[in-house]
């Protein structure tokens, strides 16, 4: 199902489960317009990656509480001052108490690995879960610089292929007129 | 093969009374205001307000017993869970300094465990808010509550107080279905309800348990007996 029709989904998510109100899947079948089960297949779907997304969540089988989509920047600071005010964390802590995905958690706390302020404490005797220790507090949160230089170097590659475009249009203009000029004369 | 998923179950009485203590607080904007969490350990409020602390931002201080003999240290840490990079060294320029941060910007402030600190120390509190206009928020076990009450005026300004309940029955089947997706019976639920005595960390460990004998069964039908087993290796911890 494309990216349209799960707009359509959200809005109705959204307008039906204004203020935290559960939104059950008649409610939102009923204002979709969907009557049979084929034709609520695509709306399941849509739930389900939504539910994977973490902007909804399902309280009971049938019934789901709409989140909200969080941005980046919005669900790193959230797992920065969980890290911040708890000092030891394991990836499971980070994901029950901000929502995030595991693999995003990880990420992140790979990022502080990276940057010098976690580490990372395995014990190989105990069969337990890594975790991870502060050890500098930098206040701020730490840029991601590897995301960063990944996006400059695009914008950089970006720019390249623009003027090399610019160029050639140029000299593709130049000939034109060249061109003209000869027919002229 | 049943897993337990890291969840935090936010429909609770008890989330919920927080969230609402959270607005009310928040309506009294402009003049120092404080709120109290209590109860017995293991009712959730240090993780209910470590939740709300990241989705919605503030300072959170855990009390270390090691402040007893200065309020220095506190003041310093408040400084730099305020951002400020070098506190003061000295008690009235630290103070001041996170008087300045707050008023620009007054989060709220959680203090968990204070009742550990001499009792002049909520009177620092109390002044910070006043000052800084920002709601202090403190959570600790029942005698917090009497700890507070001693100091007139800082009850006075208390303007929320929630006792966290113990873990309802329907808690409990709200956890097992969010955390591992099963479906448990009455019976099953009485089981643990009776076991946990209203500790969250108890109905977790024999959450645990119970997925493990699941597992090991490769079944997701919850009978009373393997409750009962859950119940005797997971909940009394033997």
């Amino acid at each position: 199902m494309g990216r349209g029709y799960a707009e359509i989904v959200r809005s109705h998510l959204k307008t039906l489960g204004a203020g935290g109100r559960e939104v059950t899947n008649k409610e939102l079948a009923d204002a979709l317009d969907l009557v049979s089960d084929a034709c609520k297949r695509p709306m399941y779907r849509v739930l389900a990656d939504l539910r994977k997304q973490k902007e909804v969540r399902r309280v009971r089988p049938g019934v789901h509480v709409y989140i909200g989509k969080t941005t980046g920047d919005e669900l790193r600071q959230k797992l920065w001052r969980v890290f911040r005010r708890l000092r030891t964390v394991t990836v499971d802590d980070l994901v029950e108490l901000t929502g995030a995905s595991e693999a995003y958690a990880k990420e992140f706390l790979r990022t502080l690995v990276k940057r010098g302020v976690a580490r990372r404490i395995d014990d190989p005797r105990r069969q337990e879960k890594s975790k991870y220790q502060m050890v500098e507090d930098p206040v701020k949160m730490p840029e991601n610089e590897e995301k960063a230089r990944r996006l400059r170097e695009l914008r950089r590659r970006k720019k390249g292929e623009a003027l090399e475009a610019l160029q050639s249009a140029e000299m593709a203009i130049k000939k034109a007129r060249d061109c003209l000029r000869f027919d002229h004369d | 093969m049943i897993e337990l998923k890291p969840v935090f179950v936010e429909k609770t009485k008890n989330v919920r009374n927080f969230t609402v203590m959270m607005d009310a607080l928040a309506l009294g904007k402009g003049e120092g205001r404080m709120g109290l969490v209590y109860s017995q350990a293991g009712r959730g409020k240090t993780r209910t307000a470590d939740w709300y602390h990241a989705h919605n931002g503030g300072v959170f201080l855990r009390m270390l017993t090691v402040w007893r003999t200065s309020e220095l240290e506190f003041l310093r840490t408040l400084c730099r869970e305020l951002g400020i990079l070098s506190p003061p060294g000295r008690k009235g320029p630290a103070f001041a300094a996170a008087v300045d941060v707050l008023l620009a910007d007054p989060k709220p402030i959680f203090l968990d465990e204070l009742e550990k600190l001499p009792a002049y120390f909520l009177d620092v509190v109390r002044d910070l808010s006043d000052l800084s206009t920002a709601p202090v928020i403190l959570i600790g076990e029942e005698e917090l509550v009497s700890y507070m009450q001693v100091n007139k005026r800082v009850w006075s300004r208390t303007h929320q107080a929630i006792e966290f309940q113990p873990i309802s029955k329907s808690d409990i089947i709200s956890y097992f279905f969010q955390a591992a997706e099963l479906s448990i019976n009455g019976e099953v639920t009485d089981i643990f309800y009776g076991a946990a005595q209203g500790d969250f960390r108890i109905v977790k460990r024999g959450l645990l348990s119970l997925i493990q004998i699941a597992n090991a069964k490769q079944t997701r039908n919850i009978s009373p007996e393997m409750a009962q087993i859950a119940v005797k290796t997971g909940l009394k911890g033997k």
